[in-house]
């Protein structure tokens, strides 16, 4: 094994890493190799200085502070669910007032145009009305007729409400 | 790592309604979680924020979290993401004297509390130390840093490692390799002193 090989495998070899082989290998080549028994005093000296690093203590009231900053969100959360709701609310008060704003003049534009079609119609209905004229004296004719029928099936009726009558008063 | 088996009793009885669980579940892991975030952004403002915004995720998260799902899995993600959206967001070169007073503030304080029975020059030297290998930590890259601070520190396994960091167990192997490289470059001058 050269010296290349042996440096890829020293992390390896300190994290008991490696197959039985393999570090038998390396570890025959260590003790001949002073630059590589070097590196893996280094490797493994750096490993073991991780140890002394000591971290500042965390303050005792951590838990304390930390249970009051959840619970104050917590109602935070709460107020704000509440307030945005209410919030829905009245930002749909303006949507609402500008959509029957818009329905009212739409139905006003909408009845102007349905006045000017309706206009237009009968305008351009008008010279047929020569024509209809004579339909109309028929239709009035026949209701006349109809009006007529009308009367000569009530007569019966009323003739015999009339005779029911006389004899009421007969008697 | 069965220090974990409580922590399912205590999650399964915070999901039904026992908020001191909760409580007790930050008892127990405060010191670790603000640890990591502590090695990885290498500010004690920052990390102690971290910590919190990890903890408020865990509280509302608590449905999500199933019991067949290993609780150092979802409970190492949670922090491992906090700590990288941290870092995401954070504007560069932030750390640097301030951090350093701080820290020797900091740990020149806690050790005198702790070991009375260091010796001044004792408390220096290991101060000294320290103050090496944070620098030499934080110079490593996120995945780096954050795969050495789950090994080295919090001794989890190359597969847990990997589950938490989403990736291969032979990915880890690489990130913790080059990890170890960089890191020995770093520390050579203390060494070769
Ligand atoms: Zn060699």
């Amino acid at each position: 094994m050269n010296c290349r090989k042996v440096k890829k495998l020293l992390v390896p070899l300190l994290e008991g890493d490696l197959s039985k082989k393999n570090k038998e290998k390396v570890e025959s080549h260590i003790n001949v190799c002073i630059h590589c028994q070097k590196e893996r005093e280094l490797l493994s000296k750096s490993w073991q200085m991780l140890d002394s690093y000591v971290t500042p203590k965390l303050k005792d009231n951590f838990t304390a502070n930390l249970m009051q900053k959840i619970h104050s969100e917590h109602a935070k959360i709460v107020k704000v669910t509440y307030k945005s709701a209410q919030f829905r609310f009245w930002r749909l008060v303006p949507v609402l007032a500008s959509f029957l704003i818009m329905l009212f003049a739409g139905s006003l534009i909408w009845k102007k145009r349905m006045n000017k079609e309706l206009i237009s119609k009968i305008a351009n209905n008008a010279p047929q009305e020569v024509v209809t004229t004579v339909k109309d004296e028929d239709i009035i004719r026949d209701l006349d007729l109809y009006e007529s029928v009308d009367l000569i099936k009530n007569y019966k009726l009323v003739s015999e409400l009339e005779v029911i009558e006389n004899l009421n008063n007969q008697f | 790592m069965e220090i974990f088996d409580e922590d399912i009793q205590l999650m399964l009885r915070f999901q039904n309604g026992e908020e001191h669980c909760f409580e007790k579940l930050v008892e127990r892991h405060r010191d670790r979680v603000f640890n990591i975030t502590y090695r990885y952004l290498g500010n004690y403002q920052e990390a102690e924020d971290t910590a919190q915004e990890i903890f408020i995720k865990i509280y509302n998260a608590r449905n999500t979290y199933k019991p067949e799902a290993k609780f150092t899995t979802w409970f190492y993600t949670i922090c491992k993401n906090a700590c990288l959206n941290k870092l995401r967001n954070k504007k560069p070169a932030t750390v640097s004297i301030d951090s350093t007073i701080e820290l020797q503030e900091n740990t020149v304080a806690s050790q005198i509390k702790d070991s009375q029975a260091q010796s001044p020059l004792d408390s220096m030297l290991n101060n000294e130390k320290s103050l090496i290998v944070k620098k030499a930590i934080d110079s490593l890259l996120p995945n780096q840093k954050m795969t050495v601070i789950l090994c080295r520190y919090d001794h989890l396994s190359y597969e847990e490692i990997a589950k938490v960091m989403g990736c291969s167990v032979k990915a880890v192997k690489s990130l913790l390799h080059r990890a170890m490289i960089n890191l020995k470059e770093n520390l050579a001058d203390y060494f070769n002193k």
